[in-house]
């Protein structure tokens, strides 16, 4: 890709502090370790990953929602933590968050109405009460709730699932962000009911072009919002793998992508019942606080040789655009 | 009408109401449902969410929410016993013994403040007071190491000692404890990453493929259910609308919802342009559509759909599909 990154993380790291006391020193957290990574303008990106692998940790990382202990993010080629306050402002309203679960994000004693109007007013999108009725209505429609009177005066409680993650949706693309950052957005919602908000995402990223990050531990999901486009594996802290969706899923190379990829539920009868555990070594996932030293998934790694155990394996470029961290490969 | 109870049916549902008391009045959760469970087979049983699938698996163990109520039907083991008309010392020998469950969020079942071992010995002593603590133990270890546990560190420790993946595993062994010929699995390995769901489901399967212990599987997640189940019901609206083998229900489903429903899943595997989202909004519980429920959703709907609900009919062997296409006559 020849663009200019929309948004680029270089070798970002996170620590939390953790136990530590008046008389006890704290141990650290790694929840995300040296991740360079970068989002192109109008881009669907996935990011793959089991709980606890630092996923939404990069997330809030990449939408100035947590600086991070070491590295640098960058939008437009500048750095976010450098930024005067109107410019980190400004790139507060282009990068947006759909969080996993919308009942936590809307405020249950405001209705809808008073959820989007803050808002709409705040970034100056509408002038008097009046307009600003209006482009929430029109807001409403663009996300599928019609007749959006209906909807207007209701509270949160009065919602299904789908209908408050469509209000949260709205409320993010309200502003017009370039940069919408989608974490687990459907995975509370009923698997029938996930197409339906994917395909909406799609639509309105498509319209606006923004550029999309969807954070996911569902490789299914994350195929069918990616589509043809990349995709990114974590493991305890570390991005893996990054290469196009269908590459990951078709000629995985690391052993951590093979292992996740094998494991994914398929919904047919045949292939799920022959498909074999894979060749881990140990099922228990290393802590966090003392993760194994080298590569951290040697210790459950089929294929680990003595050098995995010594040394951290960066991410490079095995392939033309397939970047992959593993010393055996 | 003379029950026709299948001579191998351990658990067999007849017209089963299932109602609760909500604000804005009488919820229908589950609507005249007839459901068998052959001996020695895994039964899942799948829907949305709100199509009453948990409180018709619970019901069968005659737990409901305390604003619900059995309104009618029966629930018969070994096609003999009624199990809603148990009294209530019988009704705590057949829940644990006969039949046992593992709730959703099991792993939140165990008490904080107990180890193990004491849960184990806790259960046992509860429905049988002879048995020695020693055999006690010695069952619990192999149960535990069963599900591939170290006994030994397992049975001393407490619950917020252990990962999610190792609590899930210590409550299926618990529920193995008094060798129960029927076990009810409530969504257990949704809340679970997929290489542990992966791991719990090979070990489910390979326990059934050698005690031959029968289970009923209930989630959301169809592909979970291509992986365990011979056989599955699917729900929609407190309705039962298609029954068969695994096979033939995900290969060849018969039912417009179990159609719309399959296409509706994204997967790692096949086509992505054969993927669609599921036609029309959810109808709402309290008033839900006249004669069969998803007509206004159903893209082969006849006038017929909005009159009749549809019964149950066998379409093939043991293939039940409730569907007016295939000559289900009204109920």
């Amino acid at each position: 890709m020849s663009k200019a990154p929309l948004l680029e993380l270089n070798s970002v790291s996170k620590l939390f502090e953790v136990g530590g006391g008046l008389f006890r020193k704290p141990s650290y957290i790694k929840a995300v370790e040296n991740v360079s990574l970068q989002v192109y303008e109008g881009e669907a990106f996935s990011l793959v990953g089991e709980s606890g692998c630092g996923k939404s940790t990069l997330g809030r990382i990449m939408l100035g929602l947590a600086e991070p202990t070491y590295g640098e993010v960058l939008y437009r080629g500048k750095s976010i933590w450098r930024m005067n306050r109107a410019e980190f402002a400004e790139f507060r309203r282009s990068a947006q968050i759909i969080h996993q679960d919308p009942y936590d994000a809307l405020n249950p004693m405001r209705t809808i109405y008073g959820s989007l109007a803050p808002a709409i007013r705040r970034h100056r999108i509408a002038r008097n009460s009046r307009e600003c009725r209006k482009v929430a209505s029109e807001l409403l429609e663009l996300v599928g709730l019609s007749p959006p009177e209906d909807f207007l005066g209701r509270y949160p409680s009065r919602l299904s699932g789908g209908q408050m993650q469509r209000v949260a949706i709205a409320r993010a693309i309200c502003v017009e962000p370039s940069f919408i950052l989608a974490d687990e957005a459907v995975s509370m919602l009923d698997a029938s009911l996930r197409i339906n908000i994917v395909d909406l995402l799609l639509s309105l990223k498509d319209k606006f072009s923004m550029a999309c990050l969807f954070i996911t531990h569902d490789f299914g999901i994350g195929r069918y919002f990616t589509r043809t486009g990349r995709a990114g594996v974590m493991y305890l802290g570390n991005v893996v793998e990054v290469a196009s969706i269908e590459e990951i899923l078709n000629q995985p190379i690391h052993p951590y992508t093979e292992v996740l990829i094998s494991v994914t539920p398929v919904p047919d009868p045949k292939l799920a019942k022959s498909s074999p555990l894979p060749p881990l070594r140990s099922l228990e996932i290393p802590s966090l606080i003392n993760p194994p030293p080298g590569c951290k998934f040697h210790t459950r790694c089929p294929y680990a040789e003595e050098m995995c155990a010594e040394k951290v394996p960066e991410l490079v470029e095995v392939k033309p655009d397939h970047f992959v961290a593993c010393h055996t490969k | 009408m003379p029950e026709r109870i299948p001579p191998e049916a351990i658990i067999s549902i007849r017209g089963l109401t299932v109602e609760f008391r909500v604000a804005r009045g009488i919820l229908t959760a589950v609507d005249n449902v007839d459901l068998d469970v052959y001996r020695g087979e895994v039964l899942g049983l799948a829907g949305e969410s709100g199509c009453g699938k948990s409180v018709l698996a619970h019901a069968i163990l005659k737990l409901v929410d305390p604003n619900g109520y059995i309104k009618s039907g029966k629930i018969l083991f070994r096609g003999k016993t009624d199990v809603l008309s148990l009294p209530q010392d019988e009704l705590r020998r057949f829940r644990w013994k006969n039949a046992a469950v593992v709730f959703q969020g099991a792993q939140n079942a165990l008490n904080p403040v107990m180890r193990t071992s004491e849960h184990f010995l806790d259960t046992f002593l509860s429905h049988d007071k002879e048995t020695g603590k020693e055999e006690i133990f010695s069952k619990s270890s192999n149960l535990i190491e069963e599900m591939r546990l170290d006994s030994s560190r397992v049975l001393r420790m407490f619950p917020h000692e252990m990962s999610g993946g190792m609590k899930q595993r210590t409550i299926s062994a618990l529920s193995l404890l008094l060798d129960p010929e029927f076990l009810i699995l409530d969504e257990p390995t949704s809340s679970l990453d997929v290489l542990t769901q992966k791991y719990i489901l090979k070990l489910l399967r390979g326990i059934h493929e050698e005690t031959g212990l029968t289970m009923l599987f209930i989630t959301h997640d169809l592909a979970t259910l291509a992986e365990i189940a011979e056989r599955i019901a699917i729900m929609y609206l407190g309705n039962m609308v298609e029954i068969g083998h695994v096979d033939e229900v995900f290969y060849e489903p018969k039912h417009p919802y179990t159609q719309v429903l399959l296409k509706a899943l994204p997967s790692i595997k096949g086509d992505i342009e054969d993927i669609r989202p599921l036609p029309g909004p959810v109808p709402d519980p309290i008033n839900p559509p006249s004669g069969c429920r998803f007509h206004p959703r159903c893209p082969h709907a006849m006038p017929l759909c909005q009159e009749t609900t549809p019964k149950l009919t066998r379409v093939e062997g043991r293939w039940l599909v409730a569907c007016h296409l295939y000559g289900g006559e009204a109920k």
